[in-house]
């Protein structure tokens, strides 16, 4: 019987899960050690993080339990706090999914089913609510992926605290509390969940439709699964995460840490590679680590960037956009100052965008007799003897 | 393992270089030549001669023979430098559609990429007698400063010569690989370049084999032909005063000029002394007249010296904009024909305050450098972990992107010296009510004013919703520039989320299709090296 460990602190979220989960081997501990304990057990297919009074750590816990030697094979829940939070600390924490308030409960046992059903490789059933997660393979790629998991990545062995997987942060980055987490070692940067890598057939169909083999070998399927994971979450991995480099770290570090991407991801790494969708995804993460490199060895633009970061990781704060000046256009027929040429012009403009070239073609022409050798007349003028062919 | 040819396309000269097992080799042709002049020369019945064979037959056929088209390429008709070629060349420029340049040699109409085309062609065929294999991939080299329609332009000649262009890589960039590959270098370097046409200056770091570009600096028109100029404006002026004959009004005369100030150039920089023999050169009143003029070292040095002064100029402009002092550099590599002359390496190391490096031939190096960066290209590694033997290089954007505002202000979107690749998102809105289209140009180069500055093109935004008031409509344009430093647009209405037609006319892009009926050989015969 599959096996499921949830840890819960609200009694109210007990209650629920307890009811919904009713038949299931799924018992409910309110302290991380006794999950630990829980997950070392024998045939534990799932951990549930409920986030309830606990945002700030849930993400840390998720990660930790991904961590752990038994986390590798493990699907892992969170029930958010409330809805509309930045989630993007749990995809990154290696969450499977994330069910958002207002909980209900034939959603939340179809979900718990369906991983289950994925798991024990019985994969047929559709998932009914996460539309934003692929479908599983039809052919997984274990019968049996609990007990025999495909190797990791070598680099997914990282230690477990990063600044890459806190949550949005109440407090500015350069806080103390933030200070005292270790730097990642990893040298290729945020590392996909493990589910994400297993299904790594799923999101090459979804994302890229077909990968011929020798592209497929070119590219080495560890950095095939990061950059479509990447890709994936573009709009809530942020520049650190994406030159996986703490904050508050020297300009050197910064550069040495993109000089190592630029190994691993520079498009220069794919020239060969035929596959047209493949390149463009890869030459807009390099794109963005390219940025990421720029802000922050900009110790101004850095300040700006860390300011809209502290309020969590959005589309509109994990990049620095720097404010858009509104630009409005050179208005048509500005560049004529003589009275009479701004006159047939304007007769001329309206007949151009009605579409009736010989009449604009002859007020230009007047306008243009009135100011000689004004380019934007001729322009129009060239324009309008084009349409009329 | 693929075979990928690096190839330096220069105004004056080219050169093909190949990897080999450890080893760049630059490519001899079949009569040792390392180097090609890049001339292209068109005989009457149909025959065409590609290279330094196409050089040697210049003063026979100077009006079908076209050299230096590289001033040319992806430039438009009306511009001051193409203006200025018209003046300087004996072969025929002609206006083409949408401002581009159009070359009427040997009874046919060529665009610029079709005569780099040949040259190139030319080259892949070098390589392909020595290698004894088909070529079909290379890395073409450009000045740093080329802007977006001469790059453009360039990598279509690569692929009409039959190649698949995998990267368009900076002359500068290209050399300090030849320099600094596989040595284990952590250093500051400064790449020197002056070619025949143009003059680049590039700072750059080297570290663990990554080439990372602080800076780049340059003059398009700025090079060792303006050395040559000055030798034959030196010859036509004697010769006004003392036998009042205009040569300039003899294009076959001035030819044989321009040919003998090379030659003189050239010499000068291993003697003291040289004549400049011209016999015959031309009819005046009774008879023939010979050029006989003498050219000693000193004087040559007074001619070239504020040429190669000028040179200095931008040097300076570039350790300003890198925020550097010429102490800050570790190592000067020269590259380029001009570097050869002796009072050019003289007034480098003054300026530097050390010795350049002299280690790969200057003429050499760059495509010794493509190759190397075709190597890379075709060989990398496919796990995460990090390739030591795999170079990278990191290179920036040369000329700055701007629209045009008010007033003909230039409003820039992407600084010069930004590391690529690199986009910015611009918003654009109506000026009037009911406004279905918006028009932008867009600008390369650093002056704040638009005249200034190289007219890219004009962008077109049009289908927008003429139900609209002003200043409602809003549109996002994404420019974008990659690793060849080519730019892409594109635009979104923010307000739909739809994507917008956006359409820029590259200004003095030749339709190619349509306009020329050209074949796979493009249709020439290439004489066979023992014809010729």
């Amino acid at each position: 019987m599959p096996r499921v460990v949830i840890l819960c602190t609200d009694p109210e979220r007990k209650a629920f899960v307890e009811s919904a989960l009713k038949g299931l081997d799924a018992p409910v501990v309110s302290e991380y050690g006794m999950l630990e304990k829980e997950i070392t057990r024998k045939n534990t297919h799932m951990a549930i993080v409920d986030a309830f009074g606990q945002s700030e750590v849930a993400p840390f816990i998720a990660r930790t339990i991904r961590m752990s030697p038994h986390g590798k094979t493990l699907r892992i829940l969170v029930l958010a706090e409330k809805a509309g939070e930045d989630y993007s600390s749990y995809t990154l924490a290696g969450v499977d999914e994330v069910i958002v308030p207002p909980l209900k409960k034939k959603a939340f046992q179809e979900a718990v089913l369906r991983h289950l059903k994925e798991l024990s490789g019985r994969a047929d059933a559709s998932p009914p609510k996460a539309a934003s997660e692929p479908k599983p393979p039809a052919t997984p790629v274990s019968q049996k992926p609990v007990e025999t998991p495909p190797p990791l990545p070598k680099t997914a062995s990282v230690p477990p605290t990063t600044t890459e997987t806190s949550a949005p942060a109440p407090n500015p980055p350069e806080s103390p509390a933030k200070s005292d987490v270790h730097p990642q070692k990893a040298s290729a940067g945020v590392d996909p969940p493990k589910s994400f890598v297993n299904d790594l057939a799923v999101h090459v169909r979804n994302i890229l439709g077909k990968l011929n083999d020798s592209d497929r070998e070119r590219i080495g399927d560890e950095r095939l699964a990061r950059l479509l994971y990447f890709w994936k979450h573009l709009d809530s991995i942020d520049y650190y995460q994406f030159l996986a480099v703490p904050r508050d770290e020297p300009v050197k570090t910064i550069r040495l840490a993109y000089f190592k991407m630029s190994k691993i991801y520079h498009t220069d790494r794919f020239a060969l590679v035929h596959n047209k969708r493949f390149y463009e995804i890869a030459n807009g993460i390099w794109k963005r680590m390219t940025e990421a490199y720029q802000v922050l060895t900009n110790p101004e633009k850095k300040a700006k960037y860390d300011k809209n970061l502290s309020s969590g990781r959005r589309p509109d704060t994990v990049r620095l956009i720097e404010k858009q000046k509104e630009e409005y256009t050179k208005a048509p027929g500005s560049t004529l100052k003589d009275p009479n040429a701004r006159k047939f012009f304007k007769l001329g403009l309206s007949a151009f965008e009605e579409g009736k070239w010989s009449a604009a073609l002859m007020n230009f022409q007047i306008a243009e007799s009135s100011q000689k050798g004004n380019e934007e007349l001729a322009e129009y003028i060239r324009k309008c003897k084009e349409q009329k062919g | 393992m693929e075979r990928v040819i690096g190839i330096d396309l220069g105004t004056s000269n080219s050169c093909v270089a190949v990897v080999e097992g450890d080893k760049t080799v630059v490519i001899p042709d079949e009569r040792g030549r390392k180097t090609q002049s890049s001339v292209v020369s068109f005989f009457q019945d149909n025959k065409t001669l590609v290279g330094s064979d196409a050089r040697e037959q210049m003063v026979y056929n100077p009006e079908h023979t076209v050299f230096s088209s590289k001033r040319l390429i992806g430039r438009s008709f009306s511009s001051d430098e193409v203006q200025t070629m018209i003046r300087l060349v004996p072969y025929r420029i002609e206006e083409g559609p949408n401002n581009s340049v159009l070359i009427h040699a040997g009874e046919k109409i060529w665009a610029l990429p079709q005569l780099s085309a040949m040259i190139l062609e030319r080259m892949k065929r070098i390589a392909q007698n020595y290698l004894g294999e088909e070529i079909n991939k290379a890395v073409i080299t450009v000045p740093a400063n080329f802007n977006e329609g001469q790059r453009i332009a360039t990598k279509q000649a690569g692929e009409l010569s039959g190649m698949n262009v995998l990267k368009i890589i900076n002359e500068p960039t290209a050399a300090a690989l030849s320099y600094g590959f596989g040595q284990g270098y952590d250093q500051r370097i400064a790449v020197y370049d002056f070619g025949g046409g143009t003059f680049d200056i590039t700072i750059l770091e080297i570290h663990n084999d990554i080439f990372e570009v602080i800076t780049t600096a340059g003059d398009t028109f700025l090079g060792g032909d303006d050395i040559d100029n000055r030798i034959v404006r030196m010859i036509v002026n004697s010769y006004q005063r003392n036998f009042n004959v205009n040569i300039d009004e003899d294009p076959v005369a001035l030819l044989r000029v321009r040919a003998e100030a090379e030659k003189a150039k050239i010499a000068l920089s291993s003697k003291d002394t040289i004549q400049i023999k011209i016999p015959s050169l031309m009819y005046a009143g009774s008879g023939k007249i010979d050029l006989n003029v003498t050219l000693n070292r000193s004087n040559f040095q007074a001619i070239a010296r504020d040429v190669i002064q000028q040179s200095f100029v931008i040097c300076d402009e570039a350790f300003r904009l890198a925020h550097l002092d010429v102490s800050d550099i570790d190592n000067v590599v020269l590259v380029g024909g001009t570097t050869h002359i002796p009072l050019v390496r003289k007034m480098v190391e003054d300026y530097f305050g050390k010795q350049p490096y002299w280690g790969v031939p200057p003429d050499e190096s760059v495509a010794m450098g493509a190759a190397i960066q075709g190597s890379i290209l075709a060989n990398v590694s496919s796990g995460l972990d990090e390739p030591s033997s795999d170079a990278v290089l990191l290179d920036v954007t040369s000329l700055s992107l701007g629209v045009g505002t008010v007033a003909g202000r230039i409003e820039k979107i992407i600084d010069r010296n930004t590391p690529i690749p690199v986009e910015r998102t611009r918003l654009f809105t109506t000026s009037r009510d009911g406004q279905t289209s918006v028009r932008i140009r867009v600008y390369q180069g650093e002056s704040e004013y638009e005249e200034e500055n190289d007219l890219m093109g004009v962008l077109e935004l049009s289908g927008l919703d003429p139900e609209s008031l002003r200043g409602e409509v809003e549109i996002a344009v994404t420019f974008e520039i990659d690793t060849n430093g080519i730019v892409q647009v594109s635009a979104v209405d923010n307000k739909t989320g739809r994507k917008t037609t956006a359409r820029i006319d590259l200004l003095g892009a030749a339709p190619l299709e349509g306009l020329f009926d050209y074949d796979d050989d493009m249709g020439i015969d290439l004489i066979d090296e023992d014809e010729a």
